[in-house]
Formats: structure tokens, C-alpha cells, sequence
């Protein structure tokens, strides 16, 4: 099954620019993410939102955030995944398999475990930032061509 | 309940998609057998400049992480996005110089072919028009000194930024103006051909650089009378994909006397059996590919496959000089470049857009940490 060909025929040969496209948008979900957590964990009042709303809000943007991460990461395991060099191609790498890491952690302290929710704002962040190292590491490439 | 359903439908997509993808990682070798092999690097071809005879074909291997195309500055071929690790190659039928790049990284991927004759008397050859657009180029045609056969279709590849024509100083022959690839020849150009019917010495020039551009071409044999219908705007190369039960593209556009290929890539046997000439592949079997020469007479030619003949039929539109591509929407050197051209306006507002989740994200984290603070 060529997932690469298939994507590189959907995208026009484009699949890369739309990788970029994807995980800007993956980034800026999870930027978002963790914005409406504070809001709802009630460390800041902004935005003005009831908690309800931002729990909401974090709940829907959390799956579509999610449902895009796997599109990206899908073309990306497919294809070019697994080289250890240069760095960025190997960090990108490791940070991305980490996001599975992360995931599988706060799923089960949430459906799981149903306790330790505190710690729930540090693995939030965690994954915020692990977002964060896995944009730059390909959107600074791609900018930076 | 309804929460514990959308985390459980999305840690099975999740597993699908790592499942289906997993083996997806190794690309088929389609070329088993090449004349000669080169590689694609992040960002680079190597070798950059290669050799071969007419009807070798060379082979590239995408060693690099990302996808690669390898096409021709003058249009005739395009091996289209060759997947990491994937092979791709391009059989060459016309002997010239062939410059060629990465459609996907066209400022730093660019190499050169050179196609030497065979032992045959070539159908086509092949003259380029350059310009500074390409570096270490100046204004001129390669070769800019030729012979060929009186009949022989001489087709003119546009690989610089600007408008060329290669026109007979007694005006005999003259492509008109071959465009150049779009972004000032940073994409591929169009290409044009011209047929010298008349032994002897022929000047020729560029109409639009006609000090700068300046060449000879010396005819051979004996003179014809219009000679066989040239290439025109049309690719001297074409491909059809067949696939469980079709043709791909179901018309497909070739110049007189040019190659079309059917690469049968279903599971199983197919035929490409043309209706009112004389052309038939026979069976090509799966993973399999066959070579037609086109006709010389320029038309539209149905075909089937003998094999499925009520469920896959197909066109060939041969085009002949001077006459518009009907397959093409617009020229090759209009055609739309992909890549860097489309994506090169967003990066600012890529970035802009990273830069604002950053910023949520940062505002956030300074939050709970100014909380955690504030607690201890």
C-alpha cells in the first residue's frame, strides 16, 4: 500500500507543504489546548469564558487537534520516518514517537486510573511542548529552504 | 459513555493507521534492470550530471527523506514525486543535452544528461535554448551546431527564464516563441519543434535574442516534402498507468512518431489494442510495461484492452505540428508548477500562525506556573 504515492497524488505533489500546513495548524490547536485548560483549572481568567464552556471547547478542540495529528503523523511514519540523521530529522523522530508517549499517559490517568488529575496541567504541557519541538523541527526546515 | 466511544474509535484509528502504514515505508522497485543508476539525496542528485545512449534508460533511487521529482527543464519528461526509498527513470529515445531538476526544490536540485546517439539514425533530436537564468549559463543554443537528417524533427527545449524561437534565417523552419518555465524559468519551459525538409547548410537564430542566439544546422539525405508530422507542443513520451480496470489518464496525448508507454500496475493481465491501426502491446502482464511508437499521422486513436475490451478503453490524441494540445488545459511551460511556487507564500503565515500557539501556549504555562507559585 503506497500511502506516500497516494498522498503525494492528493496533495498535487504538494504533500509536504501540507504536512507544514497540517502540523502549523496541529501546533496552533495545541497552543489553544492548554489555553482553555488554564481557563478551566482557573489559573487565569481569560479568556472570559465560563469553565464549562472552556472544558467544551478544550474537549472538541482536543479531537480535532488529535484527528489532524494522526493525518500528519500517518504520512509521516509512511514514508521518510526513521532516518537518525541530520539531528532535526532525528529529533523529530523521537519527539513525535514521544507524543504517542504522552497521549497514552493522559488517556489513562483520565479513562484509566480516573485519579492523579493533578498531574494532568504538567502532562498537558508536556505535550504542548512536545507539539512545539515537533513544528520547529519541520517548519523551520521548510522555511529555512 | 459517549466520551469513553470517541477515545476508543480514536486510539483504533490511531493503531489502523500505524498498522497500514508500517510496511507502506519500503518503495517497489520499478525499474529492475536500468542502464544506468543515480540517486536522489536531501537535496541533491548523484551523480549531477550522467551519460547515456539513446534507448538506455537510467534509474534513480530517492535516498532522501523527503519526495523527489526528476523532470526536464524543457518538458519532455517528469518522473513525477518519487517517494523516499522508491525508484523511478526516465528511457531516453532522443539524443541532446537534457537539463533537469527537482519540480519539488528547483532552485537546488538541478543536474544534466547527456544522451548520445545510438547505432540507429535518431527519430528526433534535441537542441536547448539557455540563458542566464540558469547559473553559469549565458544566452545560446546547445548544441548550437548540429547535423541531422532532412525530415528529422529538431525539438527545441526552452530551459531558461526567457522567451526563445529557433527560426531559419531564411525563414524556412521557425518554432515560434517557446515560453519559459514560469517564475523566470525557476520551472520547467515549453518545448516546440521544427522539421528541416532541404539538404544543406541552414543558419538559424533566436527571433528574440538574435545577435546572442545564433546556430547552424546542417541537413543530410535527400529533401522531403514536409516531412513527417514533428512533435509539436506535445511530450515525445507518454505514459499510461493501467489499473484494475482502467486507463490513467483515459486520453493521453503523445507527438507523432512519439513513445507511449502502458505500465500495468493491477493484478491482472491487461492489453492496450488499438481499434483502427495497426498497434497492439499483446498481453502485458502485472508489474509489466509495454512501448508503442505512436503514428506519424496526427488524429485521435481509440484503444480497449482485448482482454476486458467492455470495461477499459482509451485514447491516444497524437498532435502534430502546430497544433494545440487538446489533453493540456494550457501549455507545458504554463503548466502548474507545484511545489515551492504554490507553497512559497506561506511560510510567513505559517509561521505567524506557529508564533500565535506559541504564544496561547506560553500565556498558559506562565499561568500554571504562576498559580503553582502562589500556592507554595
Amino acid at each position: 500500500m503506497d500511502i506516500v504515492g497516494f498522498l503525494n497524488n492528493v496533495t498535487g505533489g504538494n504533500l509536504l507543504f501540507w504536512k507544514v500546513v497540517v502540523a502549523t495548524i496541529v501546533f496552533l490547536g495545541a497552543g489553544f489546548q492548554i489555553f482553555l485548560a488554564a481557563r478551566f483549572w482557573e489559573v487565569t481568567g481569560f479568556p472570559p469564558l465560563k469553565t464549562s464552556t472552556a472544558a467544551a471547547l478544550h474537549r472538541w478542540n482536543g479531537r480535532v487537534t488529535l484527528s489532524l495529528a494522526v493525518l500528519v503523523a500517518i504520512s509521516c511514519i509512511a514514508g521518510p520516518a526513521g532516518p537518525l540523521s541530520p539531528t532535526r530529522v532525528m529529533l523529530h523522530s523521537i519527539f513525535g514517537t514521544f507524543v504517542f508517549v504522552i497521549l497514552v499517559t493522559k488517556f489513562t490517568i483520565l479513562r484509566v486510573l480516573r485519579r492523579g488529575t493533578k498531574v494532568l496541567p504538567y502532562v498537558g504541557t508536556a505535550l504542548f511542548l512536545t507539539f512545539g519541538v515537533i513544528w520547529g523541527t519541520s517548519v523551520a526546515d521548510y522555511v529555512g529552504r | 459513555m459517549r466520551q469513553m466511544r470517541t477515545v476508543r474509535i480514536t486510539l483504533l484509528a490511531l493503531v489502523i493507521g500505524v498498522l497500514f502504514a508500517g510496511p507502506a515505508a519500503f518503495g517497489e522497485n520499478h525499474l529492475q534492470n536500468p542502464d544506468e543508476r543515480a540517486a536522489i539525496v536531501d537535496f541533491d542528485f548523484a551523480p549531477r550530471r550522467l551519460s547515456v545512449s539513446v534507448g538506455e534508460t537510467i534509474a534513480w533511487t530517492n535516498n532522501g527523506a523527503r519526495p523527489h521529482t526528476v523532470s526536464d527543464r524543457g518538458g519532455t519528461f517528469d518522473t513525477g514525486p518519487i517517494a523516499p526509498e522508491a525508484v523511478n527513470g526516465v528511457t531516453f529515445s532522443v539524443p541532446g543535452t537534457y537539463s533537469f531538476f527537482c519540480r519539488i526544490n528547483p532552485g537546488r536540485m538541478n543536474g544534466v544528461i547527456e544522451v548520445t546517439p545510438g547505432d540507429e539514425a535518431p527519430r528526433a533530436v534535441r537542441v536547448q535554448a539557455t540563458d542566464p537564468a540558469r547559473e553559469g549559463s549565458e544566452l545560446g543554443f546547445t548544441p548550437s551546431e548540429l547535423s541531422v537528417g532532412t525530415g528529422i524533427p529538431i525539438v527545441l527545449a526552452n530551459v531558461g527564464g526567457k522567451p526563445h524561437t529557433l527560426t531559419a534565417d531564411d525563414g524556412s523552419f521557425d518554432t515560434g516563441i517557446v515560453t519559459p518555465g514560469a517564475g523566470g524559468g525557476k520551472f520547467a519551459g515549453a518545448n516546440a519543434s521544427v522539421t528541416v525538409t532541404t539538404p544543406g547548410r541552414h543558419p538559424f537564430h533566436c527571433e528574440v535574442h538574435p545577435e546572442a542566439m545564433q546556430g547552424v544546422i546542417t541537413a543530410t539525405g535527400e529533401e522531403k516534402e514536409g516531412g513527417p508530422a514533428a512533435a509539436s507542443q506535445a511530450p515525445r513520451e507518454a505514459s499510461v498507468k493501467i489499473v484494475d480496470f482502467a486507463f490513467e489518464p483515459p486520453e493521453a496525448s503523445v507527438a507523432a512518431g512519439g513513445t507511449v508507454t502502458w505500465d500495468n500496475t493491477g493484478n491482472a493481465p491487461h492489453t492496450a489494442t488499438f481499434d483502427d491501426v495497426d498497434l497492439d502491446t499483446e498481453t502485458i502482464e502485472p508489474g509489466a510495461d509495454a512501448p508503442l511508437v505512436a503514428p506519424a499521422e496526427a488524429g485521435s486513436y481509440s484503444y480497449r484492452c482485448n482482454i476486458h475490451p467492455g470495461r477499459m478503453r482509451g485514447t491516444l490524441v497524437v498532435v502534430g505540428q502546430n497544433q494545440a494540445d487538446p489533453t493540456q488545459a494550457q501549455p507545458v511551460g504554463d503548466a502548474e508548477p507545484t511545489g515551492a511556487d504554490v507553497t512559497g507564500g506561506v511560510t510567513f503565515l505559517a509561521l505567524l500562525t506557529g508564533v500565535g500557539g506559541a504564544f496561547m501556549g506560553g500565556f498558559a504555562i506562565s499561568a500554571f506556573v504562576r498559580n503553582k507559585m502562589g500556592q507554595s
